[in-house]
């Protein structure tokens, strides 16, 4: 009775449950940019506001699915915010949550018990915004300069 | 040029300030002897060369009019001369270049904030914001003064800052107590508030709410536009579920428009059904001996691929005391966001759903022992061997379809349904028997997740 319960909630919350998705897009169709558009990461903490002409292309939350460490969180950002046409991260909150570990039957009559361990990970929830800032041309005009000498 | 290094020590020793004088300021101010005119040419010559020296170390002719004018600014500073640090602040504004940066925001906070210049502070704020992401317009190698007494004391206030607190927790009293209007103390408290706007969990939401009050109270303040692109989307976009609500209610006309015709899997449930005999079944059976059981609840269950369906139900029959469990194929040749109409064709199993008047025995002796007896009562188990044809179409009137549970993808239509059809079943029973065409209904109620 107890798996039978256990299987049902896990059926609830697979229903629950959403990918990691920008939310907020609109109808407009956005072209995703270039894999070498250089994208800012700003922290709110650091800067609260954004650019006063920046045109919102949607919010982001990674989830615990994705990988774990902060450096893979902020390349799944930034990759996201490429996608959905955005050139700067506007990262509102970075907090770090606890995963519990799972355990699963692996087997027949003589199969075991695999577990895996609890972890620590980190989730960021930023907006997405395209704008054309100084500081923005300026990263642009350093990344292709850095390009260029390599 | 013992001229020169007279005015420099009249000058300097005019200001009275003996703070952060280099070497060479200071050699100009001790050798008193030099002024008596009995200074020889070597130790002029070694004084120009110093001078020369300390230009090229401290500053050159570029540097020496900011200098002296943060050094004025520094003065009125102490003295709580705000008129006069208002003009000394233009004043080296108007000497930037992209050479040299006279004095920086941040200085310029600084200094509002020690002498209460809120005023000032408001415009300073809304513009230090604003050009965050700006770049400084200024050439490589530019020169600052990040070596005289206004730098120091402009990190002694800094470091009198308490940076786990806004701005506004620090100055609030004061900001309060100043001479200003409403408009304007609630316009700082936002403008010293953002500092914090994103420092914990609780953070966002109550910015949201100060920069709401503001922006609805103050509507036509000059700023509220800049606040309204720059400060308030953000803190707007903090709850993630609330917008994946929005966005799936946005979208819903969208996902069911794209559902159609998709596969998915249902559940019906008839309450309500007959029939009538089209052609044949005569004498079917005794009226006199069996009494049909009318079921009024039927179902079936269905999965569709495509716009193939399979279905497996139980259902009546268009004659009273029949059932028949069905499997047929359908094929949905119409699908909307109400209506879905589907024809099938299958297979037919029929059972029997009689109950017995009274004691009969069946058989070719009517003594214990021999023939089958029925008891009174009891429900007839007939056991037909052969099956039969159904064909008919299915019409579902869906008139609710919402999100199944929290899925921003999968849908749940609630429908009023029904099925029409005919059927040629053999009925080859013990006392059951017949063949022919029927016509059925059913009625009932069905829910589709797709």
């Amino acid at each position: 009775m107890f798996r039978v319960l256990i299987l049902l909630g896990l059926v609830l919350l697979s229903a629950c449950s959403f990918n990691a998705k920008v939310m907020n897009t609109g109808d407009t169709k956005v072209t995703p940019l270039d894999a070498r558009t250089p994208v800012s990461f700003v922290l709110a903490q650091e800067v609260p506001v954004v650019p006063e002409d920046a045109i919102y292309r949607g919010t982001f939350e990674t989830s615990s699915n994705d990988a774990c460490t902060i450096d893979k969180m902020i390349d799944v950002t930034l990759e996201k915010a490429r996608h959905a046409g955005a050139n700067l991260v506007f990262a509102k909150r970075i907090k770090e949550v606890y995963v519990p570990g799972t355990t699963t039957y692996i087997g027949g009559v003589a199969g075991a018990m695999v577990s895996t361990s609890g972890r620590h990970c980190v989730t960021i929830l930023a907006d997405f915004y395209f704008a054309e800032t100084p500081a923005q041309a300026k990263h642009e005009r350093e990344g292709q300069e850095a390009k260029w000498k390599n | 040029m013992e001229k020169l290094a007279l005015i420099l020590v009249l000058a300097l020793g005019a200001l009275g300030f003996a703070g952060e004088f280099d070497d060479f300021e200071k050699s100009l101010m001790t050798p008193q002897a030099s002024n008596d005119g009995s200074s020889n040419n070597e130790s002029s010559d070694n004084s120009t060369e110093a001078f020369e020296q300390s230009l090229m170390t401290t500053g050159d002719s570029e540097m020496e009019p900011v200098y002296k004018l943060r050094e004025t600014l520094l003065e009125n500073i102490k003295k709580r001369d705000t008129a006069q640090v208002s003009k000394n602040i233009s004043e080296l504004e108007s000497m930037q270049t992209k050479q040299c940066l006279p004095i920086v925001d941040l200085e310029k906070k600084m200094i509002y904030l020690d002498l209460k210049m809120y005023r000032r502070l408001i415009p300073h704020m809304v513009h230090e914001y604003r050009a965050a992401y700006d770049t400084l317009e200024v050439d490589p190698g530019y020169k600052f003064p990040d070596d005289d007494g206004l730098h120091i004391y402009i990190a002694q206030r800094l470091q009198e800052l308490d940076t786990s607190r806004t701005l506004y927790a620090q100055y609030s009293q004061s900001v309060e107590k100043a001479w200003l209007t409403e408009e304007e103390k609630r316009e700082l408290e936002v403008l010293m508030q953002l500092d914090g706007a994103y420092k914990d969990e609780k953070a966002p939401e109550n910015m949201l709410q100060l920069v709401k009050n503001f922006v609805d109270k103050y509507p036509n303040n000059p700023d509220v536009p800049w606040i309204k692109k720059s400060v308030l989307p953000p803190l707007e976009h903090m709850n993630v579920w609330d917008m994946y609500f929005e966005d799936r209610a946005k979208n819903k006309d969208k996902v069911i428009e794209s559902k159609y015709y998709t596969g998915g899997f249902g559940f019906n449930l008839y309450l309500l059904g007959g029939g009538t005999v089209i052609s044949g079944y005569d004498d079917l059976y005794r009226k006199d001996v069996l009494e049909p059981e009318v079921n009024y609840i039927h179902l079936d269950f269905y999965l569709q691929i495509s716009r193939f369906v399979l279905s497996l139900g139980y259902y009546n029959s268009g004659i009273e005391g029949i059932d028949t469990d069905d499997l047929t194929v359908g094929f949905v040749v119409y699908d909307s966001r109400h209506l879905k109409v589907r024809p099938f064709l299958g297979i037919s199993f029929p059972f029997s759903s009689f109950t017995v008047k009274d004691y009969f025995c069946l058989g070719t002796e009517k003594e214990y022992g021999s023939g089958s007896m029925y008891g009174k009562g009891a429900e007839l188990d007939e056991s037909f061997e052969n099956g039969g044809w159904v064909f008919g179409v299915s019409v579902d009137y869906k008139f609710a379809t919402t999100y199944f549970l929290a899925s921003d993808s999968a849908l749940t239509s609630f429908a009023l349904t029904s099925r029409f059809g005919v059927s040629t079943i053999d009925l080859e029973g013990n006392l059951v028997k017949g063949n022919g065409y029927m016509a059925f209904f059913s009625l009932g109620l069905g829910i589709y997740l797709w």
